[in-house]
């Protein structure tokens, strides 16, 4: 039964290749390929929820050395599982670019996927590269096929040639880092380090390693100072694109990110946290300030979701993991998904319609009641205003960060929060208090009504009742560590 | 999973609202009615609470405890004691009359109107219910979103730079509170370990008197918006005066209440020396709160200005009472509110009513009203001494106590100045009212277009009915709410002290 361990990432490879090699009319094909990007979805979680439910690590002597399956990737591998099932009706209802080829969209969703699945179980260095490119290079693609050509052009290109650009300094750090250690998987570290001084490793080509590495995390993550190409993206990619990878990306990488900075924390006890607690700083308050001048909705977006990866930051702090970071990152992750798919998804509805201004926002609530009602939700849970799903995880944050010690940290996190409450507002105000510019009701479509609808349910559902979440993640460790 | 009497008051008006959803919109008089008569409900459910409160017992009533996030140790934890139950009466009564009272006020989106004021009094009631701080945290800021579309939605032509102030401002304040929260719950699992968020388990936390000093302030600062305390309080007039009459009544008659609430229940219990060591700041920003809020009542054109400013003097006496941290200046302040809550709650529907009518809120506009419309002159004349602190009349007791306790008090050292100062505050009162009153309904009709407007409605005169009886019955028989009260100020005074003598 060992090899089924592979099973969620290769049902989803399968499904990608099988739905590019489609041929026939337009028409049978879009039938096709609807269903079977559903089934290939529905699937690829069935066997992740059988492997979850079956507990323990992995076990094949194949994938052993190269994954780990702890708390904070089978937690990253629920949410960016979840976000393909949701964007999936969603780019199948799109009218846009993306619709007209759909069955490219899909398989090169499908890969993405598959490379984050890979990100956030690899404990080692080199398979992280493999998935971190399996998710990118389909990516780059995806980022291109945008409505307005210039600035889905300019997206596709900046993304692909930062990207690039900070993969490769990335490899850089690692091939330092095996220099240093001799070995690729960082679990092995701590082990190692003991023996520094004699033949052990070098600790001046550790940091530099560490710090290059580092860098391209932080890229792919949105960190302040590597955050310059997300606005620039968001705002040119196709909204649906942008709902799935913001949550996705985010996930894979922080599962990661989580893994490797405590691996590093055991080395470097002081430099690690003190490197998170600026950029975690950095982010919250560049991410909020720049989203308050913005008035294109997708940027503002952008900018407040690298507030949210400077709060998710304060989980990733070593002194936080005590006091259950770990579960509180991904509780993070998983209402951040939820709340900017749904933000974005309404996005891509304004999209439809040419319209890309947070002033082309007004009177929403008129022309569709619900979708009105479903931003609301989504943005003041992104706010972190109870009962909502943001602010539970807010919380839980904010506690693991005051238990750990960093007070002042958190007393920025609620300050910034008060400032980000400010842009959020502002698009609600336009919402619910100004008058709407048509009187046509905005089209949505029914699958994209179901998926936002059962967003916006969960994100109230998990405020209301988050012991439900919270147990779950409880009988996962519990399943991974008896 | 039962819920009693208590999670069904906090909850009803909810459901109702939440039901009211599905009814479709052009229905919009039975979805009032309906409306009204979830309220109604509810003010018959904490009428029962009153009835069946024991003023005997010592501690909290009603108690519910159900297991909520395990993992945090937080519980859905709510009881009530003496303040918390007059208040809760207060916020159903006054929730009942506000809907009432917009049934012909608000003439779009009747439906929406509805369901948002039913789910800001579930959140009123809640926050007062709630012993546990997560829930109350969870409660206070629910009141921000519906008092946000109340505001910004059926509001004045400002609304939407009065509704983003509102919110942000009570917001910064509450974060605060949050963090301070959280340090509370770090500190006691440290020192005892105890993983909790419920008050009784964080009373007796031990933790150097700097940070108790730190942390009672994050929680007054919250507290302090909300009163307002001065120099806090400059969101208070724009919110007053853009919001729609219902939400005026709310506002000045429940929210601003939260405040002095925060502070009985939650600041001064949970850090009992850092209350003592602030208490004469407090005092003294209440007591120019007292007056400044006053003075600048007398310069105001606008009425409803004035009575929001009047608010501010009229809730610094609130302030003044809690600081003094005696058993009859906190059950003064605690009077105060239901007194204020009653007179100021019922002004700003009477505003209203004028503003229905004339379309202006300038005291210009008005005069000689008294013989167009000598119901709601009579109305408004009962109203206008409560607010006075004329003897016989709620006002007085609730100002005549809170001065009492301020000079009896041993947390400042000049007694008289605080009190010397609040009295000239008490007569600055006694002069914007009896000059709004003398502008609005005195002397001769100036302007021919008033000689039409007509008398009080029988809605109207129903929703102002039980509050200019109440403020003269509560003034005849103050023990209906004392009697209460007492007990449970002396509880919280009894706890401070014991935790003084034996560090």
């Amino acid at each position: 039964m060992n090899s089924m361990e592979f099973l969620p990432i290769g049902v989803l490879a399968t499904g990608a290749v099988v739905l590019l090699s489609l041929t026939g009319s337009r028409r049978q094909r879009d039938r096709f390929v609807t269903f079977g990007a559903l089934l290939t979805a529905v699937c690829a979680m069935a066997a992740a929820a059988a492997l979850i439910g079956a507990g323990g690590g992995f076990q094949d002597p194949l994938l052993a050395p190269f994954f780990v399956r702890d708390v904070v990737g089978v937690g990253a591998g629920v949410v960016i599982l979840l976000l393909l099932a949701l964007v999936t009706p969603v780019v199948v209802f799109d009218v846009g670019p993306l619709r007209a080829a759909s069955s490219g969209v899909f398989s090169l969703l499908l890969l993405s996927t598959a490379g984050a699945l890979v990100m956030a179980f690899s404990r080692n260095l080199l398979f992280f590269v493999v998935g971190l490119e399996l998710l990118s290079l389909p990516l780059y693609v995806l980022v291109g096929m945008g409505r307005s050509e210039e600035a889905c052009e300019e997206a596709a290109f900046k993304y692909f040639l930062l990207g690039a650009a900070s993969s490769a300094v990335m490899i850089y750090g690692m091939a330092i880092l095996w220099g240093a250690f001799g070995t690729l998987d960082i679990l092995e570290w701590g082990r190692l380090w003991e023996k520094r001084g004699e033949a052990g490793p070098d600790s001046g080509l550790a940091i530099l390693g560490a710090t290059l590495t580092m860098s391209g995390l932080a890229f792919k993550i949105g960190w302040v100072p590597f955050h310059m190409w997300l606005p620039d993206v968001y705002e040119g990619a196709p909204s649906g694109v942008v709902a799935w990878m913001s949550g996705a990306v985010k996930a894979a990488t922080f599962a990661f990110a989580y893994r490797f900075t405590h691996a590093l924390h055991g080395l470097f006890p002081t430099v690690v946290g003190e490197t998170v607690m600026v950029v975690a700083a950095a982010s919250m308050i560049w991410g909020s300030l720049a989203a308050v001048y913005q008035s294109n909705f997708k940027r503002m977006l952008a900018y407040s979701s690298i507030a949210h990866a400077g709060y998710a930051a304060l989980a990733l702090l070593p002194s936080s993991a005590r006091f259950g970071g770990e579960r509180a990152l991904v509780l993070y992750l998983f209402t951040y998904a939820l709340a900017s798919f749904g933000a974005f998804v309404i996005a891509s509805l304004q999209e439809a319609e040419g319209k890309t201004r947070v002033a082309d926002l007004s009177g929403l609530a008129e022309r569709r009641p619900m979708i009105g009602l479903i931003l609301a939700v989504a943005l003041l849970s992104l706010a972190g205003i109870p009962p909502l799903g943001g602010f539970v995880a807010k919380f839980y944050v904010f506690l693991a960060a005051v238990r750990g010690g960093h007070f002042l940290l958190v007393l920025l996190g609620v300050l910034t929060s008060v400032v980000s409450l400010a842009y959020y507002l502002k698009v609600l105000v336009a919402v619910y208090m100004q008058e709407p510019k048509e009187v046509r009701p905005v089209y949505v479509g029914i699958g994209r009504m179901i998926v936002l609808g059962g967003g916006a349910l969960a994100t109230l559902l998990i405020g209301i009742w988050p012991a439900g979440v919270l147990d779950f993640l409880a009988d996962v460790s519990q399943k991974l560590w008896p | 999973m039962a819920l009693d009497l208590l999670s069904e008051l906090i909850f009803l008006p909810a459901i109702v609202g939440l039901a009211l959803t599905a009814v479709p919109s052009r229905l919009s008089r039975v979805i009032f009615g309906l409306g009204i008569l979830g309220a109604a409900f509810a003010f018959g459910l904490s009428l029962q609470l009153f009835a069946l409160f024991d003023p005997t017992v010592v501690g909290y009533q009603f108690e519910q405890r159900l297991a909520w996030i395990p993992s945090f140790g937080v519980m859905y934890y709510v009881g009530i004691d003496g303040i918390a139950l007059v208040l809760l009466v207060l916020t159903t009564l006054l929730s009942l009359i506000a809907l009432i009272s917009s049934y012909g006020a608000i003439r779009e989106k009747r439906k929406e109107f509805v369901i948002v004021l039913l789910f800001l009094e579930s959140a009123m009631l809640g926050t007062f219910s709630s012993l546990d701080l997560f829930l109350f945290y969870v409660f206070w800021e629910a009141m921000l979103v519906p008092m946000y579309l109340l505001i910004g939605v059926f509001g004045g032509p400002r609304r939407i730079y009065a509704t983003l102030k509102f919110f942000l401002y009570t917001m910064a304040g509450s974060v605060l509170m949050l963090v301070a929260i959280l340090v509370l719950y770090t500190q006691a699992s440290e020192s005892t370990g105890t993983v909790s968020t419920a008050l009784p388990d964080l009373l007796h936390v031990r933790m150097p008197f700097e940070l108790q000093l730190a942390l009672f302030l994050a929680f007054v600062v919250a507290f302090a918006i909300k009163i307002p305390l001065f120099p806090l309080h400059t969101w208070l007039p724009d919110a007053h005066v853009e919001a729609p009459t219902a939400g005026s009544v709310l506002l000045a008659g429940v929210l601003l209440k939260m405040g002095g609430y925060g502070l009985v229940r939650f600041a001064i219990p949970l850090f009992p020396e850092a209350a003592r060591a602030a208490a004469p700041w407090i005092g003294a920003l209440a007591v120019i709160g007292i007056v400044y809020g006053a003075y600048v009542a007398l310069a105001q054109e606008d009425m409803k200005k004035l009575v929001a400013y009047s608010s501010v003097s009229h809730m610094g006496f609130v302030a003044l009472g809690m600081a003094s941290l005696t058993r009859i200046g906190m059950a003064g302040a605690v009077f105060q509110m239901v007194s204020h809550g009653l007179a100021t709650g019922a002004l700003f529907l009477m505003v209203g009513m004028l503003y229905e009518r004339r379309h202006s809120r300038m005291l210009v506009d008005f005069g000689g009203l008294a013989r167009v419309t000598p119901r709601l002159g009579f109305a408004f004349f009962v109203i206008t001494l409560a607010s006075i602190g004329l003897p016989g009349l709620s006002g007085f007791i609730g100002e005549f106590l809170v001065l009492n306790g301020a000079f009896q008090s041993v947390v400042w050292a000049r007694p008289w100045l605080f009190v010397g100062f609040a009295v000239v505050g008490v007569v600055l009162g006694a002069g914007y009212m009896l000059l709004l009153y003398e502008r609005l309904f005195l002397g001769e009709i100036t302007f021919e277009e008033n000689r039409k407007l007509k008398d009080l409605s029988w809605v109207e005169g129903a929703a102002l009915a039980l509050p200019v009886v109440l403020v003269v019955w509560l003034g005849l028989q103050p023990g209906l709410i004392l009697s209460r009260v007492n007990p449970a100020v002396e509880t919280i005074l009894l706890r401070m002290n014991s935790s003084a003598e034996s560090p």
